[in-house]
């Protein structure tokens, strides 16, 4: 082939008076010819396929005649008239004529306003890039089944919003970034699946913020949707509290008065607007309420598992941790270990069944399987500054404390109590591995530092339920340790003895503390059974 | 074939006429003779002006390519413009109808512009020809950094000829309508 094209490359000085006068072909200008023919083949086929210059050209290759030089010259398919000088698509005068083709005015200013506008373009593309990644995080977990931080992704968009528009000021600009009723219907959406359709309804009017979002509602099939699941089961609240009530609000409700109220409950099924789940899961609680026995709760709970596969909305985040809490507490740890993976296979952002499928292979002394389960609800449950959720913490630490892990346990409660400072209970969690393994003034500062964060949550955001027992019985557990085995020279010691004053007389429930105190337990074999609220 | 490539081509005419604009005004930087400048055709050419071929590799390069990096570069900014907005934000008509209305048109556009990415197949195999082929060919590293983007254009050309880029396109908004929207 390189031969054959070579033989076509003229020779410089056998070039024709008429290609030196029609302009000099560079060396380069002449190697056009040789592409042309190695590509014959190719060109073959753009030729077949388009009315292209090259087609034209090649029609008018047929015509072609001897120059010369021995070189085929080609009529020039423009006029059809002239000969096309070797290396040219055209003849001499054709060229220079089709070279001058001028771009007419409006495909300039097309052209222009193509420039202008794209220009504008990028610049909405690049206010928008960020609150749209947010969002994009959003569907990233949302695809994972994880629930919570998709939602909590699609609610930072705001916040990212608020940071552009913050930047750019309240010019020109500032109106096209915003977010719109479709972003708030996704963050509706998932509060539906992550809490119920009642907080949700109750949420509505919070998550619809967008500009448009009054008439947006009114057209949202998911509101739609939501607002039809709300009625039906506001109906039936109507219908059956009162014989919900009756079972409630009475103290000594006995078996017999259970079974009355689930007569009235029973006399609703199969009403329009009466969920047949959600009359079962009334019936599990008035079962509960009244003391039937767990193996007529357990029963209810069947049924409503049985309904549910026929039911188009999915309820089962009401009750399946219970039931298969229940299984586990039966002994049928298989069928709810099949029930547990279902779950975390659909959400693996919910904690109570990674929790319950810990506590089942903590029950098998499946250590592997444990790690195996701990570790990866810690893999999806990631912040968006890539640390760990609260609640993969709350797993970790439970890992630990069952495998007897102290170290780990302090460095884990050290980092989470680090990480969410207004949360008491990683310190005290660290206050009880530093007690488990014996560093017991430590601990005590720790659980004086849980107290003081309790104390100020309580103070500052009303939130009581941080002063509770388990808190009180670790400073006093931590207090009367330190006193009995330690140094007593950290910045707190100087209270113990106030502080075990405040205690005199004070019963815990459950006997753990008291165990502790009196010697016939060690704060490990608290912590090995899984437990740490010491109560 | 033929028929529904000019028929897509007209649809999206603001793609079609502005690359034919980029490539008329890289023919006149490159002083190479255009026969045609008429840029919305009904045949295979719709889109592209008729020009004589390249004779350097350099020449070749840009007219393969230059057009498409600015079709690109535009048509990426509109596209995005507009799918940032209503696909990730969730801008409905409810929000504002202007602005709705503007991130439509900001789609189409990069459709538009998108879908008139590449070049006529034998500006690219010109490329290649003189690049690879022709006896003084761009040094080997630059033929090398040339070749995956020559490749793409390749591809593309071909694409476009057969009107595979339009259902690419269709997917792109059909998949952002399902699973973002």
């Amino acid at each position: 082939m390189d031969s054959e094209m070579n033989n076509n490359v003229p020779q410089t000085g056998e070039e024709t008076a008429e290609n030196e006068a029609f302009g000099e072909i560079s060396a380069a200008e002449q190697e056009i010819t040789e592409p042309a023919e190695t590509e014959e083949t190719a060109f073959e086929e753009i030729a077949g396929d388009t009315e292209s210059p090259v087609e034209s050209a090649e029609e008018a290759e047929e015509e072609t005649e001897e120059s010369e030089n021995g070189k085929e010259d080609v009529i020039c398919p423009n006029c059809g008239r002239e000969f096309a000088p070797y290396g040219h698509d055209y003849c001499r005068k054709c060229e220079k004529k089709l070279v001058r083709v001028k771009v007419p005015l409006v495909s300039y200013i097309a052209g222009a306003a193509a420039i202008l506008v794209s220009l504008f373009a990028f610049i909405v593309m690049v206010l928008n890039v960020l609150p749209a990644l947010q969002v994009f995080e959003g569907l990233i977990y949302e695809s994972g089944s994880l629930v919570y931080p998709a939602l909590d992704s699609y609610k930072g968009t705001d916040e990212v919003i608020s940071t552009v528009q913050e930047h750019i000021g309240t010019g020109f600009f500032s109106s096209f970034v915003a977010k719109g009723s479709k972003l708030d219907e996704k963050v509706f959406k998932n509060t539906v699946k992550f809490y119920n359709p009642l907080m949700a309804h109750q949420y509505e009017e919070y998550i619809f913020t967008s500009p448009g979002a009054a008439a947006f509602k009114e057209k949202s099939k998911a509101v739609i949707e939501n607002r039809r699941i709300y009625d039906t089961y506001q109906n039936m609240y109507v219908k059956i509290m009162n014989a919900y009530n009756a079972v409630a609000e009475n103290e000594n409700a006995g078996p017999e008065d259970g079974r009355k109220a689930i007569e009235t409950i029973e006399k609703q099924r199969g009403k329009e607007g009466i969920d047949s789940v959600l009359v079962d899961l009334f019936e599990f609680d008035v079962a509960g309420m009244s003391n039937m026995g767990e193996e007529a709760e357990k029963k209810y709970l069947e049924m409503a598992l049985e309904d549910q596969k026929t039911d188009d909305i999915d309820w089962r985040f009401l009750f399946i941790n219970q039931y298969c809490d229940m299984l586990i507490r039966q002994g049928e740890d298989e069928k709810a270990l099949t029930m547990l993976k279902d779950i975390v296979e659909e959400d693996k952002s919910a904690l109570d069944p990674y929790y319950l499928l810990a506590k089942v292979y903590k029950s098998r002394g499946d250590t592997d399987n444990l790690k195996d389960i701990v570790y990866e609800y810690c893999a999806n449950n990631v912040t968006s500054e890539g640390k760990q959720s609260d609640s993969a913490y709350e797993l970790l630490l439970y890992l630990f404390r069952v495998t007897g892990e102290y170290e780990d346990m302090e460095e884990t409660a050290s980092s989470a109590q680090a990480l969410y400072e207004l949360i008491p209970e990683y310190n005290r969690q660290l206050a009880l591995a530093y007690l488990s393994q014996g560093k017991y003034d430590e601990a005590f500062e720790q659980a004086m530092k849980a107290d003081e964060k309790a104390y100020y949550r309580q103070s500052y955001y009303g939130d009581t339920s941080v002063m509770n027992e388990k808190l009180f019985a670790t400073v006093y557990v931590t207090a009367f340790l330190c006193d009995k085995y330690g140094e007593k020279n950290t910045e707190n010691a100087d209270q113990i003895p106030d502080v075990l004053e405040s205690f005199k007389g004070r019963s815990f429930s459950g006997d753990k503390v008291e165990r502790i105190i009196n010697g016939e337990a060690d704060i490990k074999d608290i912590l090995n059974e899984g437990g740490c609220d010491l109560i | 074939m033929k028929l529904i490539y000019v028929i897509f081509k007209f649809l999206l005419f603001p793609g079609t006429f502005v690359r034919g604009v980029w490539e008329h005004i890289t023919c006149k930087i490159l002083h190479l003779p255009v026969e045609s400048e008429g840029y919305l055709r009904p045949d295979e050419a719709c889109g592209h002006v008729e020009h004589a071929l390249a004779t350097t590799p350099w020449s070749a390069w840009l007219m393969a390519t230059g057009p498409g990096f600015m079709m690109f570069n535009a048509g990426m900014a509109f596209l995005y413009a507009g799918v940032l907005n209503i696909f990730y934000l969730g801008v409905t008509p409810y929000d504002s109808l202007p602005l709705f209305i503007f991130y439509v048109i900001m789609i189409y556009l990069g459709v538009s512009f998108l879908c008139s990415l590449f070049p006529l197949t034998e500006d690219i195999l010109n490329y290649f020809g003189l690049a690879f082929h022709g006896k003084k060919g761009p040094s080997m590293i630059l033929k090398i950094l040339s070749l995956p983007l020559a490749l793409i254009t390749r591809a593309g050309a071909f694409c476009e000829r057969n009107c595979i880029n339009f259902i690419l396109a269709a997917a792109f908004i059909a998949i952002h309508i399902l699973f973002v929207l």
